[in-house]
């Protein structure tokens, strides 16, 4: 007997033992493991096996006594407890005669010694207060190996888990199915019995009642208490509706009145222990078993919605169902499984913070998140938010206006929460969506309320910087991570007045003047393009004078802003008539970085700016940098330095589309006005032979023809005509001047040039495409006079490149194909093929 | 950005803001360690960090012979190169 789960008995008593087994025994799943597979099936884990033998060692000299104090070796729910009072103390004595071994032996072979007892000391004594112990008979099995079913699991866990290693959950189940199978009569007795009994009494299903339930504190009789709950719910029905004609009834109302105790299941169960009760269990099983099922429900475990049927408890109840049945109970009890070892390793950590704790971590988040963003210092939208968090306005502004009609881009504390709360709360919402729909969406909303919160206490803090204690002398400075607290409070001299004056008067010619433009240029580009970010939704006629005074706030703003970036261009600088230094705007063209920035400048010019940037890049044709040191050398042999050639290529990439762009829609009249100061005041001659000349020529020649095809079937007015015979007067102005040249317009072979022809070919085309591209636009408008003129200035170069075109191997069509296409550009615009040149 | 509060003034306010005038410009970067960079700037900050584009690297060595102490350069190109400012010793145009 022992209180610790120590096998007590010993080895020459675990034969009996062995043989006396009962359905508890049956019943541990545990057991199952150690046990060999379908080996000695009654053995259960042997727990000599497995014990060092250690115990055996410790000194027992102390308890001689001990028989005396505990009452010897019988269990300990039989030790008499009211000696006092027990009349029939000879019975007493006698056992205690028979020493260990009866009690022993009693506990093994319970029932044959167990009727004369209850019978006689129950019946004889009307005072006698019935021990209410739990009969090993019942279980079969000493009474000293159940402590160890402490946990009173369903399952029951008995003492031999003592030797072994604790068990997974999943390893349990997966051994209870296991076991469950091969031996279900035994391990389903105590089932059968609590079943048949309540067949019997008619019992509908038996509820639960905590009053019940027995108090734990009796000293007399932990084992019991240790034992299954389920026994202690089980007997309640029985309690609770006492069916006098019933024959167990009797047994039961008799322990009622005579113990004070509530009654405990096991003794209950001991009474009813008698022959006529066990006959009864015995037919049990022709007895009708569907009604008693259903109220078992109560006693199980929660499971799984998705099992419909009866929750199982014992084996028994699974060789009753049918094979699919069993199957799918099966593999419900294996997801549950699954599921519930799920559920530990996730809850493994459940419990370590409290609500404070947590509630502490999202406070400091969400400092972090306002801090971070700028916070609320800033108004949405404004240029220190814009600084802070460049990327997610710009960002949030392509994915498209806030959702809200607000006129602010930003709106404010709610949106904000939604954006730095997006993934969070689809986070949760997936995770909790399937169970709990409605916990997700309320944990943002906290998040969001406490985000809203957070931002009303920071807009609450004082907005100066400064706070006056009243009645103090000083100033309490406050300063945070963004505005740090001045040490020093310099005024800021005049800038603009300083800066100014020494810039004036030099006027000349200076790199670095122009690299300042540029720069000047740029920021009020990049203010004009925040602030063209900033644009308010239009209003309309249900806006709020506010959103309208906004929007003319804006409108205003950006006039100003244009205004300023006019002035940084530089191109309204006085022309000089005799200029000592290239104009500002040409200065700053002659830089790449100035060149980049004409297409991003353009977009915010009006039409009249456009045009007088236009007139003045044409005017200066010959100072710019890409014409000027575009030139090519006399004899034609040497390349344009990379550089140049680089410069070339920016120019035409970034400061041409503009310009064409705005010439394929100007009117007739602009384009005469164009090509007359190109022809008055710039050296025709000259740009003829640079690619960007030609280019600047071709955009206004062509313009000319497509506007003069487009307008030639409507009867021409006085105005159209005097522009007509303008242009005429000056395309030949323009013919004249550039046919001395012809033949020298095309430009020098590139610097990659090789002796291999298509090597050359194959840079050259992308060389002089804009030659050709020039003759076209001068073949189309050229009288039969001018056209015979203009092939013969360049009848030369059409032979040789024809010819060169049409010696490529075949390897190289793509070539040929593009250079004979380049070619013809020119040859249809007068009419002709390179076909026909055979 | 360095001069938001008055748009139309001139863009440089203090020394390093010389350097932004040779942004996209070719520079001359002396080092530390005898090394010289020629290149585009295509940015730079506070530290003098600076990134250059299509970059002439040179490097001074100078090898104890015989005779003497002989001077070999090195050259290196890159596409581009990141210079961590404490390297720098200065940055100057180049024209």
């Amino acid at each position: 007997m022992s209180f610790f789960g120590f096998d007590t008995t010993l080895p020459r008593d675990r034969q009996q033992q062995s043989s006396g087994r009962g359905m508890f025994e049956q019943h541990d799943p545990f057991a199952g493991l150690g046990q060999a597979e379908g080996g000695d099936d009654g053995e259960m884990l042997n727990f000599e096996d497995t014990y060092d033998g250690l115990g055996r060692n410790l000194d027992e000299s102390g308890d001689t006594f001990n028989d005396d104090t505990f009452g010897g070796d019988e269990p300990v729910t039989r030790q008499s407890v009211g000696k006092d009072f027990d009349f029939a103390g000879q019975t007493a004595r006698a056992m205690d005669q028979h020493g260990p071994q009866y009690g022993r032996a009693q506990a093994q072979h319970a029932p044959p010694p167990k009727p004369t007892r209850t019978g006689y000391e129950a019946y004889k004594e009307p005072e006698y207060i019935p021990k209410l112990e739990a009969d090993a008979s019942i279980w079969g099995r000493p009474m000293g190996r159940k402590p160890t079913a402490a946990g009173g699991e369903q399952h029951g866990r008995t003492d031999s888990s003592a030797g072994k290693k604790m068990m997974s959950l999943e390893e349990v189940e997966a051994m209870l199915r296991a076991q469950a199978k091969p031996i279900p009569p035994a391990m389903s007795e105590n089932e059968r019995q609590a079943q048949g009994l309540r067949d019997m009494l008619g019992v509908a299903s038996p509820p639960i009642n905590p009053q019940q339930q027995p108090p734990p504190s009796e000293q007399p009789r932990p084992v019991q208490i240790l034992q299954r709950p389920q026994h202690t719910t089980r007997p309640e029905p029985v309690i609770q509706h006492p069916t006098p004609e019933h024959h167990l009834g009797a047994s039961q109302v008799l322990q009622g009145r005579y113990s004070p105790q509530p009654p405990r299941p096991q003794s209950r169960d001991f009474h009813a222990q008698p022959p006529p009760q066990h006959v009864h269990h015995q037919q049990q099983p022709q007895m009708p078993v569907q009604p008693p099922r259903g109220p078992m429900q109560h006693l199980a475990h929660q499971r799984g919605p998705s099992y419909s049927g009866p929750p199982i408890t014992q084996a028994q109840q699974m060789m009753q169902m049918s094979a699919p049945d069993r199957e799918a109970y099966m593999a419900e009890e294996a997801k549950r499984a699954k599921r519930n070892h799920k559920i530990f390793l996730l809850s493994k950590n459940n419990g370590l913070m409290t609500p404070q704790d947590k509630n502490f971590i999202t406070r400091i988040q969400l400092q972090q998140l306002l801090t971070a963003t700028g916070g609320v210092d800033n108004e949405p939208g404004s240029e220190e938010q814009l600084a802070e968090d460049f990327y997610y306005q710009v960002y949030a502004q392509i994915r498209g206006p806030p959702r809200s009609s607000s006129g602010n881009v930003g709106n404010g504390p709610s949106q904000f929460a939604q954006t730095y709360l997006f993934q969070t709360g689809s986070r949760y919402g997936y995770g909790r969506s399937r169970h709990h729909p409605r916990g997700g969406d309320n944990h943002v909303q906290r998040m969001e309320q406490q985000v809203a919160r957070a931002v009303e206490a920071a807009k609450a803090r004082p907005k100066n910087k400064q706070l006056v204690v009243e009645g103090s002398l000083g100033k309490i400075a406050f300063s945070n991570s963004k505005t740090p607290r001045p040490l020093l409070n310099l005024k800021r001299p005049d800038s603009e007045a300083k800066m100014r004056q020494p810039v004036k008067p030099a006027a000349v010619f200076d790199r670095k003047v122009a690299l300042r433009d540029i720069e000047k240029m740029y920021t009020v580009l990049m203010r004009l393009e925040d602030h063209e970010r900033k644009l308010p939704p239009p209003p309309n006629e249900e806006s709020s004078p506010e959103v309208i005074e906004g929007h003319m706030r804006w409108r205003s703003e950006m006039q100003l802003l244009n205004q300023q970036l006019w002035e940084a261009l530089k191109v309204m600088e006085p022309i000089q008539a005799n200029p000592t230094s290239p104009h500002p705007f040409i200065q700053i063209l002659s830089h790449s970085k100035g060149k980049k920035a004409i297409p991003r400048v353009f977009r915010h010019l009006d039409d009249q700016q456009r045009l007088t940037m236009l007139t003045l890049i044409v005017i200066h044709l010959d100072q710019l940098d890409v014409i000027r040191d575009a030139y090519p050398s006399l004899d034609n042999s040497t390349p344009l330095p990379p550089r140049v050639r680089e410069e070339i290529e920016i120019f035409t990439q970034a400061v041409m589309p503009p310009l064409f762009s705005y010439v394929n829609e100007a009117p007739l009249n602009i384009i005469i006005g164009l090509l007359g100061l190109v022809m008055d005041r710039v050296h025709v001659q000259g740009i003829v032979r640079t690619k960007v000349g030609v280019s600047v020529l071709t955009m206004l020649v062509s313009r000319a023809e497509l506007v003069k095809q487009a307008q030639q079937p409507a009867q021409p007015s006085p105005q159209q005509q005097e522009d007509w015979s303008q242009w005429a007067h000056l395309y030949n102005r323009l013919f004249d001047t550039v046919e001395p040249v012809l033949p020298y317009i095309f430009p020098p072979p590139s610097a990659s040039t090789t002796t291999s022809s298509a090597s050359t070919l194959d840079s050259q085309a992308s060389d002089d495409v804009h030659v050709w591209q020039f003759l076209a636009a001068m073949g189309v408008g050229a009288s039969p006079d001018q056209q015979q003129r203009l092939v013969l200035g360049v009848k030369e170069k059409v032979m040789e490149t024809v010819g060169a075109a049409k010696a490529l191997p075949e390897t190289e069509a793509e070539v040929k194909d593009r250079r004979l296409g380049e070619v013809n550009l020119f040859m249809r615009a007068i009419g002709l093929d390179v076909e026909l040149l055979g | 950005m360095a001069d938001t509060e008055e748009p139309g003034a001139d863009p440089v306010n203090e020394p390093l803001d010389l350097v932004r005038l040779s942004l996209n410009e070719t520079v001359f970067v002396k080092l530390r360690g005898d090394r010289e960079l020629q290149g585009r700037l295509h940015a730079y900050d506070s530290h003098c960090n600076l990134v250059l584009g299509e970059v002439t690297e040179t490097i001074y060595q100078v090898a104890e012979e015989a005779g003497g102490e002989d001077v070999r350069t090195l050259k290196k190109q890159s596409e581009m190169l990141f210079v961590r400012g404490d390297s720098v010793v200065l940055i100057s145009p180049q024209q």
